[in-house]
């Protein structure tokens, strides 16, 4: 039996092979096609189509700060120009404050008004305005609380930045109070706020998410001004008074140490609020 | 990769969306039909673990949705009834982003869509601007990348001229080994377009399941179908199903419920008579536990 | 040489070079047995690259073995391919239900294989003239030089059918052949 027969025929029984009888010229006939092997291009261009299926190139990308950038950068197109524009906003009115009378003022406006800018960011940044969005987000290999976090990093890292801007003009003006504890009073209702708006947002809305913080926030500073003004009968003025204790006072310190961890859990809880509704099935 | 589906049921209050649905899907486009509030969007939400159902399993390529809906999301692609895009965003940018979270390159997946559903010279317009039908081949545009395994097509023509319809079932006719592609529809026209095979819901059941001559079989056995002047008085009928100019004289399309009622000369059922057929089946009759593998032999 | 099992296994890990490895071992191959499946090498370019593109995504365990597991993707997916009633309905003629009840010769497919002056035509004509299981089977017996025992786990056939098909195949093979040969000869 010759090379060909024996491709043509082996494993069948000998019965079979008698059957058969001499297959020469169909082995012969079947041997003439020749298909040619892929040039190439042609290889080349498969390759090309394969590779974004490559495990861990593309499909599924591991955890890190170059694959969290990635993402980060892709979620900047969710954010209209009006949200950039509102920071720089408050940049320009820093300055301008600055300007004016910025030693008391800068300090004290950056305390009570920062952190608002912060809670409108996030709830601006995770409204159901668009339900089809989020759905479409969850049918995708990107995972929902890293998608989550990052938006959120996103938003307060930008809070942050103009934050840090404020408070390089506040150090310029040459403070009126200690900058760490100026950034520690300030962390606090940052984080509680931002946490509060977060939260509510998921659970009823954006509207819901910029009232409750704000109407918390709007409270707590009007008690706060009542407050100075008993000591401002005293002589002394209002944006003293609050930045003495902002710089002086410990229970001050520390309540807004527990009010960051109070943020923090708050912004935990949210993650999972969102993901868990986000998890239909699992 | 099968697509099976055991006894799902889904409410919504009191009002069952889904009941007791059971199917077998191989491989291929199936086309799903069925009157509003059948069900329709429902099945297609499930099946893209969008909800999920109070009883009944599923499974897609032998995984069970229950356990493994994480990983099969990423092998599912979309089509939302309803399209709520961010109005500043612009198509290219929200299949830029939406490529990124799939981990699929732009130059080979977002810029193909773009071209074949003729989207280009829009593609940089905010959706504010836009029609619903443009932003509805956006919605299809996205639902094709990363090449899903599973393809879930709500209303696949909602709002489409006759151009856009005819480039979006180009597209979906492109041959696609070994995925599943389910698109929804009120159109029984649109069945014939690219479908293997068709799914009919009523009021959450599955009335018929099958290839689409399956479909022209079973109607045929229900009745058939006369074109005869409209001057002619015949009550033996039940229905006009279409009205056409022919000849300068007006002609009817007479539905008759019976093979028997009607007279010798009879043509053959179109796709929205024998759908129309099937509608009126009795309670019943409808298919309901139906295991039907579609697409196979 | 490294054994498919690790290259693929390399694949999976993400290195490029080692899915350029296993495409330069498994493109032709696969490619071939396709376009001798399908009798189209349009489709067949096509469902090769979906074939890769399933290995790569593929998230079960690994095979044991691999040659025959990425040949059997290949082939579901021809199989898929043609269950699609539209594809059914786009070739001109069905000719594997058709030559169920057709005796060979009978066709003008006899008469075209005649006439076809490529070698390369009337192979591929010869090939489609066989059912689509005697078909498979014997292309991979013979131009793939595959043992009965991986042709059967390729196709999911019992052995026993696996070699029944190979027998009846080149048996009709043979017959459509000769038939040829002696209408070229009535021609003369």
């Amino acid at each position: 039996m010759n090379e060909s027969d024996r491709r043509l025929t082996e494993g069948l029984d000998e019965a079979q092979h008698q059957e058969l009888g001499n297959l020469r010229k169909l082995a012969q006939f079947l041997d003439s096609d020749v298909l040619p092997d892929p040039d190439a291009q042609q290889r080349a261009r498969l390759l090309a189509a394969l590779t974004p299926y490559l495990p861990g190139a593309t499909a599924t990308r591991p955890p890190g700060l170059k694959n969290w950038l990635r993402l980060a950068r892709s979620q900047l197109v969710l954010f209209e120009k009006s949200f950039w524009l509102a920071g720089i906003f408050v940049l320009l009115l820093g300055l301008v404050i600055v300007s004016l009378d910025g030693r008391e003022l800068l300090p004290l406006a950056f305390v009570l008004f920062s952190p608002l800018l912060a809670t409108a960011g996030v709830a601006y940044a995770f409204r159901p305005e668009t339900r089809t969005l989020g759905e479409l987000e969850r049918l995708t290999a990107t995972g929902p609380l890293e998608l989550f976090y990052t938006r959120l990093a996103l938003v307060l890292g930008f809070n942050l930045l103009v934050a840090l801007g404020l408070l390089g003009l506040i150090w310029l003006e040459g403070p009126q109070v200690a900058l760490w504890r100026l950034a520690l009073t300030w962390l606090g209702p940052l984080l509680t706020l931002t946490g509060l708006a977060l939260y509510a947002t998921i659970r009823w809305g954006a509207l819901v998410g910029l009232l409750l913080p704000f109407g918390l926030w709007g409270s707590l500073v009007m008690l706060g001004v009542r407050e100075a003004l008993l000591h401002t009968a005293e002589g002394v003025t209002l944006s003293t008074w609050l930045l003495s204790g902002i710089d002086s006072s410990t229970p001050v310190l520390i309540g807004s140490m527990l009010a960051s961890i109070l943020g923090l859990g708050l912004l935990f809880l949210s993650g999972r609020t969102r993901t868990g509704a986000m998890r239909s099935w699992s | 990769m099968e697509l099976k589906i055991q006894g799902v049921t889904k409410y919504y209050g009191t009002r069952a969306a889904l009941q007791n649905v059971t199917l077998g899907l191989m491989p291929g486009i199936i086309a799903v039909m069925g009157p509003n509030g059948s069900g329709k969007t429902t099945l297609l939400r499930c099946l893209a673990s969008l909800v999920q159902p109070e009883r009944g399993q599923l499974w897609f390529d032998g995984l069970d949705y229950r356990r493994n809906a994480t990983s099969l999301r990423s092998r599912i692609g979309y089509l939302p009834q309803e399209l709520d895009m961010p109005s500043h965003l612009t198509p290219r940018q929200l299949l830029a982003y939406l490529a990124t979270l799939k981990n699929t390159p732009m130059d080979h997946a977002v810029y193909p869509l773009l071209d074949a559903l003729g989207l280009e010279t829009i593609a940089d317009i905010p959706f504010s601007r836009l029609s619903g039908g443009q932003i509805r081949l956006v919605g299809i545009a996205q639902a094709f990348l990363g090449q899903p395994d599973l393809l879930l097509l709500d209303e696949l023509t909602r709002g489409l001229d006759v151009e856009e319809r005819a480039r979006v079932f180009a597209l979906v006719r492109k041959p696609a080994p070994g995925r599943l592609l389910l698109y929804s529809t009120h159109h029984p026209a649109d069945a014939e377009q690219a479908a293997d095979g068709v799914i009919i819901l009523r009021q959450g059941r599955v009335l018929f399941s099958g290839e689409v001559a399956k479909l022209y079989q079973q109607a045929q056995t229900i009745g058939s179908s006369l074109v005869t002047p409209i001057q002619e008085n015949n009550p033996r009928s039940k229905r006009i199903s279409q009205e056409n100019d022919a000849s300068g004289s007006m002609e009817a399309r007479l539905i008759y419920p019976s093979v028997s009622d009607s007279p010798d000369s009879t043509i053959g059922l179109t796709i929205e008579e024998a759908y129309l057929r099937l509608l009126q089946k009795p309670d019943n009759e409808a298919g309901n536990r139906v295991r039907c593998k579609l697409a196979s032999r | 040489m490294e054994r498919d099992e690790a290259l693929y296994h390399r694949v999976l890990s993400g290195d490029r070079q080692a899915l350029a490895d296993l495409v330069e071992r498994y493109y032709a191959p696969l490619l071939a047995f396709l376009t001798r499946l399908t009798g189209q090498p349009q489709i067949a370019e096509d469902l090769v690259q979906e074939s890769f593109i399933r290995m790569l995504k593929y998230h079960g365990s690994a095979p044991l073995s691999f040659r025959p597991w990425a040949y059997r993707i290949a082939h579901n997916l021809a199989r898929d391919h043609f269950r699609s009633s539209k594809v059914r309905r786009e070739i001109a003629s069905d000719l594997d239900e058709a030559l169920e009840d057709d005796p060979v010769g009978e066709t003008q497919d006899a008469e075209r294989i005649a006439i076809q002056a490529d070698n390369r035509a009337q192979v591929a004509a010869l090939l489609q003239r066989l059912p689509a299981h005697q078909r498979e089977v014997l292309v991979l017996r013979f131009y793939h030089d595959l043992p009965l025992e991986e042709i059967a786990e390729i196709t999911g056939a019992p052995l026993g059918t696996v070699k029944s098909r190979l027998f009846h195949g080149l048996l009709r093979a043979r017959q459509v052949l000769e038939l040829d040969e002696v209408k070229q000869n009535e021609r003369k």
